[in-house]
């Protein structure tokens, strides 16, 4: 009897080993994430500068929030910034892969390139285009000064300021090329090939077979800009670090202003806790409205 | 504004491509293809080159030296040829162009003009193009005799001129490389020592994430335990995580055990499978490797850290270099962190350190884009694996 109870079972002992290996994400993720967010929490609710104790102050963090014209100045920034590059990034990056989905010569040398602007850092991106910018020496004014237009002074006034990472955004649209790329290499052939002996032309074939068959991409890549566009933080603060007259001033900045530069730390985790939650309704809107637009082949075979 | 007007005429350009190419119907289908492909291969190089330009007019840049003085493009209104010409200018350094000059010659010009009010300058000497008796000809000022300029031909150095002085526009431009700001940018400001801060972070993150992400991968694909399936959600959960709600306790707890201003901030959470994306992205390669070798392995005797070490990891060389290389670019080019994390400057790595040496050399324009060249160099030089990078975005992209 004894003797038997002492045979672990064969599952059993492979389940410590599986216990024994994920330890060290266990450990991390309750030190790392877990436990600092219950402080947060916690931290959202009191007043704390680093140095004296966290004085308990209710909700007044969340009045002062929603009170001050800035939140929702930086806010606003942010989903205005978003609802102008996201679309523009995901047609961008869309487009060429269209483009180099066709076949065309040197088609590892042109993804190369596209590709590059994604292995580079935010700070060297801010740093290639400050000079672009300029009022005087810069390439962009002096090529909207040809077409006879007068170009404003991109990173000093508040009414473009905005439009300046517009230009960053796109220009770096080709990370998300990889992924489309790929998308449209796994569209079946056959469905092109019915559609050409059906007569249906290229643009047809474009509508109807290739941004249907490519929803779910656009919908990945649209989530996880989402959740980008509340992390922009070094471009803005190496160009414009928020202003002028705060008109670059990313939600994310704005936190970053309160926790590390004037050590708002309860003020701040509200506004980290505010932030979740948007991130977390726009992450499930996203996936709620995806039924209405996202195509999977699935729900065909059904 | 602009931009969206810029935009619309860039995909009208586009319908308009497929307009043409479908209105036409007397083409043969072989030459609809091939002009297809011209306008797409049109399109692409036209792209390429505007994602390359700010790259390269900084490479252009860090060359030049720094006494160069930019000049204000000269507008010509309508002419989009003369932008062109400008935009590739601005990719070589081009300064004015100076030459050395034989003393013989100089010595000869001196006694041919038998005045005492001559001032000599110093070699090198400036050339300007001049126009002297209706021709034009390129001069070098060697000196002012009076309130004019004594210039000898630099077609031939016995001919000597006095003439008006010369203004800056007259200059003869010549490409010229200067390579001393990069030695300069690594010893002056300290850039070096950022690159050697940002190798170490590097280094120890990239170590860190690849044994604990394939530790922990290795546990959620090989074996079944209670609440694999539920832990593993929590794990794809936190990749929705912004980063910024435990920020600010981890600042406070960091302070508190006195890391504020070293690295431990930076490095430490990687040898806890801090990023989900690498966990992810190894279980989604192990599930695809063959279970019988693990068998065949388990048979021989070998145990689960066994099989791990002597069956998956000689398998997983792809996931690996994948992760290797999406790790060390991110803390490469990690900004963010180390502007919380880190006070002595001393201890800058290279992104943040950029940041500081901009703020310093603010007016050597050369010697800042030498430095920022410099930090470009390794993600793209990590450009020649590229395929790795596009492996791991297309498998978290696609199958996730």
């Amino acid at each position: 009897m004894r003797k038997e109870k002492r045979i672990v079972p064969q599952s059993e002992r492979y389940a410590r080993w599986g216990y024994a290996f994920i330890i060290p994400w266990v450990i991390g993720f309750l030190v790392f994430t877990f436990i600092p967010m219950l402080f947060s929490m916690y931290l959202a609710f009191t007043d704390y500068d680093t140095i004296n104790t966290p004085r308990w102050v209710g909700f007044a963090n969340f009045t002062k929030m929603f009170t001050k014209p800035e939140m929702w100045h930086s806010l606003w920034i942010t989903v205005k910034f978003g609802i102008l590059s996201l679309p523009l990034g995901l047609v961008a990056g869309f487009l060429v892969a269209y483009l180099l989905n066709m076949k065309i010569p040197m088609m590892k040398f042109w993804r190369t390139i596209f590709y590059l602007p994604a292995m580079i850092s935010g700070v060297v991106v801010a740093m290639l285009w400050r000079g672009l910018f300029d009022d005087q020496y810069g390439i962009i004014n002096f090529i909207l000064r040809t077409a006879g237009l007068r170009g404003p002074q991109w990173l000093l006034d508040p009414k473009y300021t905005l439009y300046c990472f517009l230009f960053l955004s796109v220009w770096g649209a080709g990370g998300g090329m990889v992924v489309y790329l790929s998308g449209l290499q796994g569209i079946p052939t056959a469905l092109y090939e019915a559609a050409e002996i059906d007569g249906c032309s290229k643009f047809q074939q474009l509508i109807h077979i290739t941004i249907p068959q490519m929803t779910p991409i656009f919908f990945f890549n649209l989530i996880m800009g989402l959740i980008g566009m509340f992390q922009y933080f070094a471009e803005p603060m190496v160009l414009t670090k928020g202003g002028p007259a705060d008109s670059t001033m990313f939600y994310n900045l704005y936190l970053y202003k309160h926790a590390f530069q004037f050590r708002n730390m309860g003020y701040a985790s509200a506004l980290a806790w505010f932030l979740f939650v948007i991130v977390l309704l726009l992450t499930m809107l996203t996936f709620k409205s995806s039924e209405l637009w996202v195509f999977y082949e699935s729900e065909v075979k059904r | 504004m602009i931009l969206v007007v810029f935009f619309l005429v860039i995909v009208n350009i586009f319908l308009w491509a497929f307009a043409i190419s479908n209105s036409v119907g007397v083409m043969t289908k072989r030459r609809l293809a091939r002009r297809r492909m011209i306008i797409a291969t049109i399109i692409v190089v036209v792209a390429a080159i505007a994602i390359l330009y700010p790259v390269a007019s900084m490479i252009g840049g860090s060359f030049a030296s720094k006494q160069v003085s930019r000049n204000i493009p000269e507008v010509k209104p309508g002419n989009f040829f003369n932008v062109i010409k400008t935009m590739a200018k601005n990719l070589v350094p081009i300064e004015g162009k100076r030459m050395n000059i034989k003393q013989e010659y100089i010595d000869a010009a001196v006694a041919s003009r038998s005045s005492t009010n001559i001032r000599l300058e110093t070699a090198p000497y400036s050339v300007y193009e001049m126009e002297i008796d209706g021709k034009r000809m390129h001069l070098a000022k060697i000196g002012k005799e009076g309130s004019k300029w004594l210039y000898l031909n630099e077609d031939d150095l016995s001919e000597v001129h006095l003439a008006v002085p010369a203004s800056e526009e007259q200059r003869v431009k010549a490409v010229k490389f200067t390579w001393t700001n990069y030695p300069d940018a690594l010893s002056k400001g300290d850039f070096g020592r950022y690159v050697m801060n940002s190798l170490i972070l590097v280094v120890i993150n990239t170590i860190g994430a690849l044994v604990s992400s394939t530790l922990v991968a290795y546990g959620f694909s090989r074996f079944k335990f209670k609440g694999r399936g539920w832990l593993f959600m929590v794990l794809l959960s936190t990749m929705m995580l912004p980063a910024q709600v435990s920020l600010i306790p981890s600042f406070i707890i960091y302070t508190k055990l006195g890391w504020y201003g070293t690295y431990l901030p930076l490095t430490v959470a990687a040898y806890f499978a801090a990023s989900p994306w690498n966990v992810f992205l190894m279980r989604q390669f192990f599930m695809g490797l063959p279970l019988e070798l693990d068998e065949a392995a388990k048979i021989d005797g070998c145990g689960p850290m066994g099989i791990l070490t002597k069956v998956i990891v000689p398998q997983s060389t792809a996931v690996m270099l994948t992760i290797t290389l999406s790790t060390a670019v991110f803390w490469w080019n990690d900004y963010f962190y180390s502007l919380i994390y880190l006070q002595d400057q001393k201890m800058y790595p290279v992104a943040l350190g950029l940041t500081a040496f901009d703020a310093k050399y603010f007016n050597n324009s050369s010697l800042k884009a030498a430095a920022t060249v410099m930090m470009l160099v390794p993600p793209i030089t990590l450009f020649f694996f590229q395929k790795f990078f596009i492996q791991g975005t297309v498998i978290s992209g696609v199958k996730g």
